[in-house]
């Protein structure tokens, strides 16, 4: 269980087990769960931790964001259930990761980043560094003024070019 | 529902037209989303487009994740977990507003049959770069052209321009004045010292005139400087309170959403901190400007007539430490940003710790906070040092560059005197008039540094001036508050355009009347309240009092009539006389003991050594929950509104307590409009209508007894609230 100390029944907290919790996707294209018997053909799946262990912890919900459960390792589920989870996942949590930076340039308060996401070319605006600009471990989270999530996964492994242009900007 | 067309059918002209950038996998896509005689077209690059009849359609609703959302088609009798949606696209945050007015564009349709488009103003676009507009501004920052600096700080000083001008006349006749200083040294040399001819006291009264006309020119100089700095220091302080007034009242104009988006440190700092540096750069290193740069000019034209060549020789550095100057400025700007960032910080969590201290002492979790803080303090410490560091690396090598022409100089003017080409006067003169070039340019070297600082500070005052603060389209100066029935029509709102928090709410409320919300937490109950007391603007519908759009009245005039009573007491720092006085400053103190009175709270005001005139600190430390919670209540009392509200007004406090507010706020409603939101619900039993909000719409309205017997959400809302009662027990 989660702690020693406490207990999920202490808290009434439902964790979900793989055999007593399968997925799979509707008709209609939606991810849909069968969960202690009750058919629920939409469901909504939210990481509890998403920076911090976005593996575990990730709460399944009906569309009317009641909580069924919480599936506390995804790894504990059969290889299948685990590509369908991972699916829904990188459905909800859109967050391409830079690859290059080409310019940062910064106009009036605001920073303008030109990045490159694989091939693709892009231009993001954000504001106020300190917040949006977020370091997790080895990862970077950028959030700009639409509220587009970035990521730069492990620093030290980009171009020392494209490091040294974000490094003025980090704290 | 759906239907792929033949690839060869493309779909006619779009009447309503916009762009998503994800495809199913979530992967970047260019595709259109067009809307045509009541079908929608979904076309995803070379795909086969998709065609969605809207018959049958009860709505289009965006759902929104993490960084990216989708839009989806809700068909009439759709099953509850809406399993059966049809999902048209998806996108990323970035078109989030397009989408926005496209769902309101169909939602429309479906409701009346009417096509309606989207004008292009509501997208936040920039035209020429394609950029987001920054939330509250209208201009595209990255597109504002390179005179917004100067603009803005012209704006600044153009009140003061008649008392600067003054000031730097003062100032620039000092400088000369002082320029003509090497004249008297030359001739002093040339004429006297120098000189053969004379007789030695020829030579003495020379020395004595040259000696005289210098103390007098300097005298005259200073006299003249101790003038201008005085009013320099005037013009400065004046500034300041200027721009900090038109700051904090701008802080208090701004909308709530804007205001929640930045921390107390960082305005804090703009009020302070960046209003000083910006007044010192005006007024010093303005002041310094003019003055170096009128006696450079002089200078540069005595130097000239003396010897061309030479000053060929003075200026020879200049360019080198010019285009230094240039290419550093970029590096030096962003250097000091992230001092700014860190500065501000720091200040942040300071007010956090000071702010919440009670929290963290009885959490004991002091240690905690300590090293936080110290970990913050320390990456300060370091960006400074950098800075500082990277400073003393470029300033000696700009500074040696500058000297280079001192030297040259020295040796080709020495060489010169020598060969008798130039008189020993001449080049101590010339050597004097050094200075006057090389500090304006020394000075100038140092200016990245203090224009860094400078425009970091105005950029961050101006973030805050040039925000909008509210929709004033509307409002109608001679509208006044009548008080009379409110109606609420076909309201709907959302902190984001994309979420709507409230819909279709329809509601007529009687004057006089007291009306209870009643719901589950995050309903939008408190919304409601927000929208009546016009924090934030309906999205869609209107609300009316006495028929007229509330929007039409002034802010200040429509705010003298209402009043609120909140959970969270604030009370200001002052004494209690001052807090109930807040609602009314020029209440007479019969009546602010008379609202004490009727709010319960005269009884312990008397009972403190120092009765109304006890001060009490930021939120009230030295009173209780309920004391404070009675003394907002005098002050909603003194206020003597028209329109009352009360938002979980009794929640926090104790039966007791709480019963004797009930017995304030029972002579308070009496005969206002009011509105109360109150999750025990025993305590809206004096209201005349209860209006159940479920899910952003208005769900039940009806007396107890009526809600009681429709057996539905109410119902069982008392339900539950019996049986925690009973468990409690």
């Amino acid at each position: 269980m989660a702690t020693d100390t406490i207990s999920p029944e202490t808290l009434k907290t439902e964790y979900l087990r793989p055999d007593e919790c399968v997925f799979y996707v509707s008709n209609a294209g939606f991810i849909g769960a069968e969960i202690k018997g009750v058919r629920y053909d939409r469901v909504l799946l939210k990481r509890a931790l998403p920076f911090g262990a976005p593996e575990d912890y990730v709460c399944v919900s009906d569309i009317e964001k009641n909580e069924i459960g919480i599936i506390e390792h995804v790894s504990d589920f059969s290889e299948e259930q685990q590509t369908l989870i991972h699916k829904e996942l990188t459905l909800r949590y859109f967050t391409p990761v830079i690859s290059d930076i080409i310019s940062i340039k910064e106009k009036m308060g605001h920073f303008y980043f030109d990045v490159k996401i694989g091939d693709v070319q892009k231009s993001f605006t954000v504001k106020d560094l300190s917040k949006n600009v977020r370091m997790h471990g080895e990862n970077i989270d950028i959030i700009d003024i639409d509220g587009n999530r970035y990521r730069i996964e492990d620093l030290s492994a980009i171009a020392t070019r494209a490091r040294r242009k974000l490094e003025p900007y980090l704290y | 529902m759906a239907q792929f067309l033949p690839k060869t059918e493309a779909p006619e002209p779009a009447e309503v037209k916009v762009g998503f950038d994800l495809n199913d996998k979530n992967e970047y896509c260019s595709g259109t989303l067009s809307f045509q005689h009541g079908q929608i077209f979904v076309q995803n690059g070379s795909e086969a487009p998709r065609r969605y009849s809207l018959t049958n359609v009860s709505e289009i609703v965006q759902r929104t994740f993490s960084g990216c959302s989708t839009l989806e088609l809700v068909p009439q009798n759709h099953a509850e977990d809406f399993s059966d949606s049809i999902m048209l696209c998806r996108f990323s945050m970035s078109k989030l507003n397009e989408m926005g007015e496209f769902c309101k564009v169909i939602n429309h349709y479906i409701e009346t049959g009417e096509t309606t488009s989207i004008p292009p103003e509501v997208l936040r676009v920039c035209p020429k770069c394609g950029r987001s507009y920054a939330k509250g501004l209208e201009v595209c920052l990255f597109c504002v052209d390179r005179g917004y600096v100067l603009r803005h700080t012209l704006d600044l000083v153009r009140p003061y321009v008649g008392k600067l001008l003054f000031a730097s006349l003062l100032i620039t006749v000092a400088s000369l004045l002082s320029a003509i200083v090497p004249v008297f040294n030359a001739r002093l040399v040339d004429t006297y010292l120098n000189s053969t001819a004379l007789s030695s006291s020829e030579i003495v009264a020379g020395v004595v005139r040259c000696a005289a006309a210098i103390g007098l020119i300097q005298s005259v100089s200073v006299i003249f400087r101790i003038i201008s700095q005085r009013r320099a220091n005037r013009i400065s302080c004046a500034m300041s309170d200027d721009l900090r007034k038109r700051l904090y009242d701008k802080i208090q104009r701004l909308s709530l959403t804007s205001i929640s988006k930045k921390t107390s440190g960082d305005l804090m700092k703009r009020v302070t901190n960046d209003t000083e540096t910006v007044r010192n750069f005006i007024t010093n290193q303005g002041l310094y400007a003019v003055e170096k740069a009128i006696s450079f000019l002089a200078v540069l034209i005595i130097l000239i007539s003396i010897s061309p060549w030479l000053t060929l020789l003075v200026l020879a550095p200049a360019p080198i430490v010019l285009f230094a100057i240039y290419k550093f400025w970029s590096t030096i700007r962003i250097r000091y940003n992230r001092q700014w960032r860190c500065e501000s910080r720091v200040n942040s969590v300071l007010h956090d710790i000071v702010k919440g201290i009670r929290v963290i002492k009885s959490f004991g979790t002091e240690k905690r906070e300590i090293a936080k803080f110290d970990a913050l303090c320390k990456r300060l410490c370091k960006v400074c040092v950098s800075n500082e560091q990277f400073w003393a690396m470029i300033f000696p090598y700009l500074t040696f560059v500058m000297g280079i022409g001192e030297f040259l100089v020295l040796y080709f003017g020495g060489r010169a005197v020598i060969e008798g080409g130039m008189k020993t006067g001449q080049l101590l003169e010339f050597t004097l008039y050094l200075v006057y070039i090389y500090q304006p340019l020394r000075w100038a070297s140092t200016l990245p540094r203090r224009l860094g600082e400078f425009t970091t500070s105005l950029i961050k005052i101006f973030e805050i001036l040039d925000e909008k603060s509210e929709n004033n389209d509307l409002i109608d100066p001679n509208a006044d508050f009548v008080p009379g029935d409110i109606e609420f029509s076909n309201v709907r709102f959302g902190y984001k355009t994309y979420e709507t928090v409230l819909k279709d709410i329809d509601l007529h409320v009687d004057k006089g009347k007291m009306i209870g919300l009643v719901g589950h937490s995050g309903a939008g109950k408190s919304t409601l309240i927000n929208l009546i007391l016009r924090l934030y603007e309906t999205d869609s519908g209107k609300i009316t009092l006495n028929g007229v759009d509330i929007r039409t009245i002034p802010q200040e005039v429509y705010r003298k009539h209402t009043a609120v009573v909140f959970q969270e007491t604030f009370l200001f720092m002052g004494t209690i006389y001052d807090n109930i006085a807040y609602a009314r400053p020029d209440a007479h103190p019969s009546e602010i003991i008379a609202a004490a009175k009727a709010a319960n709270a005269h009884g312990f005001i008397m009972d403190l050594p120092d009765g109304y005139n006890t001060l009490i600190g930021e939120d009230g430390h030295n009173l209780s929950g309920g004391e404070r919670q009675r003394i907002s209540i005098a002050r909603a009392v003194l206020r003597n509104p028209d329109l009352l509200i009360l938002d979980e007004a009794t929640s926090a406090l104790d039966p007791e307590t709480e019963q004797s507010i009930q017995e304030a706020l029972a002579k308070l409603v009496k005969g206002r409009t009011t509105f109360a939101i109150a999750h025990r619900l025993a305590t809206l039993k004096n209201a005349d209508t209860l209006v159940v909000i479920d899910k952003g719409r208005i769900a039940e309205t009806g007396t107890h007894n009526e809600l009681v017997a429709k057996n539905g959400i109410y119902a069982k809302l008392v339900k539950a609230q019996r049986q925690t009662a009973k468990l409690t027990k």
